[in-house]
């Protein structure tokens, strides 16, 4: 459908582009992404026909762009632009009809009854119908990219051209617009290029992308592969994080705000102990795997004897319900070789309750490594709890995300047997204070964690 | 059908607008000639203007005199006014819309200057040019209302790429001062006449006959022409050029035939009445308020309110310090300079508001 071949350009002169290549097929959905700069809109403008490149050809339909007229090529090419400056009032209705302009006959233009057909269809289709004898300048910005878009489809293009169709729309309509562009382009086989400067917009809805920097090629390819965090931290010189879409199989881009202090650390970790409650809080949250919500930043812990009422959840707080006494729990810190590591323990080894352990770090883990310190802490709950059969547990694992950067956790790793110890202790500790409760000899757990 | 239905009441809507305007043009031109310093009554100019056109008899009671000064003074002065200010109107909002600046006129543009000059030249060196003959005056304005034109928008380009609507008044500012100080320095080289031209170049329909009328009614027609089959082009280049040029507007072909055609309106009503500023600002405005801004309908309708207003405006400048005369350009500045200011501001609030 689009064919552009090593074009290099720009304007006054200027060369922008250098030796772009690219190739778009019929019904594909294909984004243009890269930094501010890079030539996107020039690659865009050339695609239009609206710059005429340097060096190298456009072909649009197999056939040079230079060739086509002006109606001729509105016939095939639609372009979105970027929002412009409406200074005239004019009604929906006026506006979607110049789009049938490549199609009126004769000299005064004359339309017929088919163009008003396609006009009002153009209108039912992006949801403008309601608004058709209002003026865009009464209309929303959400509103009118929808009217600019009908007018764009009245043109019936085969391809539509859209220069960042989401600037400053809300989330729910660029959402809204987006999903509108894919069905178009699946049910009518439409063949769009869009400008995205979303990255993730870009990574969800496209088939292709093309990113540009500098005026080059950087990459091209389905989103996965070119969503490369390293490529990307270099092009955007930005510190972006890839991730996976929970629910579509596309990357997600996230980015890293620059701190102006790394204060995250363990050392101004609240711990309030008493019979029915114990409650951990940390002054800024922490990255928590939980056993029972997965990941979350949290601040406050609760491990508490069941609730009188059922409570709402709150932010940033995880709340676990065991039915022993917690004055029991032990709590046991310690530094190590990357870190600060505290530990929370609460055991009940005769009643097959739910037993709560909660390991607090000082580093940085990846994804990977936590779901081995998890591994490694479940191991230690197997090896040490006297079980009958079955037991249930809750554990979490709470990270600053500041400091040493573990890459890897495995059971062999010294992280790993350093934690496993420091857990296996915790629940020494706290078995030991319900033994010592049990044996009606009150006494002072922390004198016992002194004396080890 | 509700679609039919609507485009029934769209062809409505403007069958009337028409209608309407049409009829007050008719009613403004019967009080145009009826006032002045010998009142005719309404009835009798219709029925003076009735006969003349049709060759009836004349009914009895209005005698040869009154005939007279109907049909050899007011009647052609009255229709001059009317079609410069259906030029200036018909320029004011191609231009309006083109440009996409609601200050844009032939005046604020300095086109009216430029047109000036080239017909001060044409008086004061009173030259004809070969095949034109009486129409070297109308001419040769038109041609240095285009070059004053063509000399503003790449003034204004060239300061700034986007034309914005301020650089683009500016540079016609600047273009109408330069040129108006040329005319000023022919006008003293000549020293004669000096009171004439200056009372021409604030602008007259008076004194001017049939002559002049004929003189500028092919441009009207050719201007008119011109622009109503460019009109959904103007309306394509209301959003940005680009974005006509991908709904498929020849952008470079229209926009100069557009201006082209804006010029001969200015220069054949400058040439004819001197210059008459802002009609061309006031007129669009209210047009669009009243019809849209669709040019295919906006066009006709605000030439049609061009030619009332300048007529009214004829009246009064005629009237109100009877038996002198103002010059009507004086008038129209009058008006047109606070009408230019609420524009701008208004203008302004809106843009810093979005």
């Amino acid at each position: 459908m689009i064919q552009v071949d090593q074009v290099s350009g720009g304007y006054y002169g200027k060369t922008i582009l250098k030796e772009i290549s690219l190739s778009v097929e019929k019904g594909q959905f294909t984004g243009i992404i890269g930094p501010n700069g890079s030539g996107k809109t020039t690659l865009m403008k050339m695609l239009s026909g609206a710059l005429k490149p340097l060096k190298g050809t456009v072909l649009i339909k197999n056939r040079d762009i230079r060739s086509y007229s002006s109606r001729e090529l509105a016939r095939s090419v639609a372009v979105l632009p970027q929002h412009g400056n409406h200074s005239f009032e004019f009604t929906v209705r006026e506006v979607v009809s110049l789009g049938r302009y490549p199609y009126f006959k004769g000299w005064l233009k004359q339309s017929d009854k088919h163009d008003a057909e396609l006009i009002e269809r153009a209108m039912e289709l992006t949801h403008v119908q309601q608004f058709a004898s209002h003026r865009i300048q009464d209309l929303s910005g959400g509103e009118r990219q929808r009217v600019f878009l009908a007018k764009a489809l009245a043109q019936e293009p085969e391809i539509l051209l859209l220069d960042e169709p989401t600037n400053h729309l809300d989330l729910s309509n660029q959402m809204k617009l987006m999903d509108l562009l894919k069905m178009w382009n699946r049910s009518r086989e439409l063949t769009v290029v869009a400008i995205l400067h979303d990255l993730n917009i870009a990574s969800l809805y496209c088939d292709n992308i093309y990113m540009l920097n500098n005026g080059e090629l950087q990459s091209k390819g389905i989103p996965n592969d070119v969503m490369d965090q390293v490529t990307l931290q270099n092009v955007y010189e930005a510190n972006l994080l890839r991730q996976e879409h929970s629910k579509v199989p596309r990357p997600l881009i996230s980015i890293n705000p620059r701190e102006v202090k790394k204060v995250n650390s363990l050392e101004d970790l609240k711990i309030s102990q008493q019979e029915d409650r114990l409650v951990v809080s940390s002054r800024y949250p922490l990255k928590t795997l939980s056993s029972t919500h997965g990941f979350e930043w949290t601040d406050t812990f609760i491990i508490e004897r069941e609730p009188a009422q059922s409570y709402t959840r709150l932010d940033h707080t995880l709340r676990f319900q065991v039915m022993n006494n917690l004055n029991q729990a032990a709590v046991i810190h310690s530094t190590e070789s990357f870190g600060k590591v505290s530990v929370v323990a609460s055991v009940d080894p005769f009643t097959n309750r739910p037993i709560t352990i909660g390991v607090f770090l000082q580093a940085t883990l990846t994804d990977a490594s936590f779901i081995q310190v998890m591994l490694t802490v479940n191991e230690s709950i197997h090896t040490l709890i006297p079980i009958k059969s079955d037991f249930d547990s809750n554990t979490f694992i709470a990270v600053t995300q500041t400091g040493e950067k573990i890459l890897s956790a495995t059971r062999s790793t010294k992280i790993a047997k350093t934690l496993l110890k420091r857990v296996t202790e915790a629940i020494d500790l706290a078995k030991q204070k319900i033994a010592d409760t049990r044996s009606d000899e009150p006494r002072d757990y922390r004198v016992y964690l002194e004396r080890r | 059908m509700p679609k039919q239905s609507i485009q029934m009441y769209l062809t409505n809507k403007f069958f009337w607008s028409y209608l309407t305007v049409f009829l007050i043009l008719l009613f403004t031109i019967g009080i145009g000639v009826s006032a002045g310093s010998v009142p005719i009554p309404l009835s009798h100019v219709f029925q003076i203007i009735f006969s003349e056109i049709f060759h009836t008899k004349l009914p009895d009671g209005i005698d040869i005199a009154t005939v007279n000064i109907v049909m050899q003074i007011r009647f052609p002065r009255v229709l001059l006014a009317a079609m410069v200010g259906c030029s200036l109107a018909l320029a004011g909002t191609a231009f309006q819309g083109l440009l996409k600046n609601p200050l844009a006129d032939p005046y604020t543009l300095g086109v009216s200057s430029g047109s000036a000059l080239g017909a001060v030249c044409v008086l004061f060196f009173s030259f004809q040019l070969p095949f034109l003959g009486d129409f070297t005056l109308p001419v040769v304005s038109v041609i240095g209302g285009f070059i004053a034109l063509l000399g503003v928008l790449a003034l204004a380009q060239i300061v700034q790429r986007e034309m914005s609507i301020e650089t683009i008044i500016l540079a016609g500012i600047l273009a109408s001062s330069f040129l108006g100080s040329l005319i000023s320095l022919l006008i003293a080289m000549t020293g004669e006449e000096l009171r004439q031209i200056i009372g021409w170049l604030l602008g007259s329909v008076s004194m001017r006959g049939w002559p002049y009328v004929q003189l500028v009614t092919p441009f009207l027609v050719i201007g008119f022409i011109i622009l109503i089959m460019s009109s959904r082009e103007l309306n394509a280049m209301s959003f940005s050029r680009e974005d006509a040029r991908t709904t498929g507007v020849n952008v470079k072909g229209h926009t100069s035939w557009i201006l082209l055609a804006a010029s001969i309106l200015t220069g054949s009503s400058v040439a004819v009445s001197g210059t008459i500023g802002f009609v061309g600002l006031v007129i669009p405005h209210i047009a669009r308020r009243f019809w849209g801004t669709d040019h295919r309908h906006l066009l006709p309708l605000s030439m049609v309110l061009g030619g009332i207003f300048l007529v009214l405006i004829d009246v009064i400048a005629r009237t109100i310090i009877s038996p002198t005369e103002l010059p009507i350009g004086v008038l129209t500045a009058i008006i047109g300079s606070p009408v230019f200011a609420i524009i701008f501001i208004s203008y302004r609030k809106k843009r810093v508001g979005s």
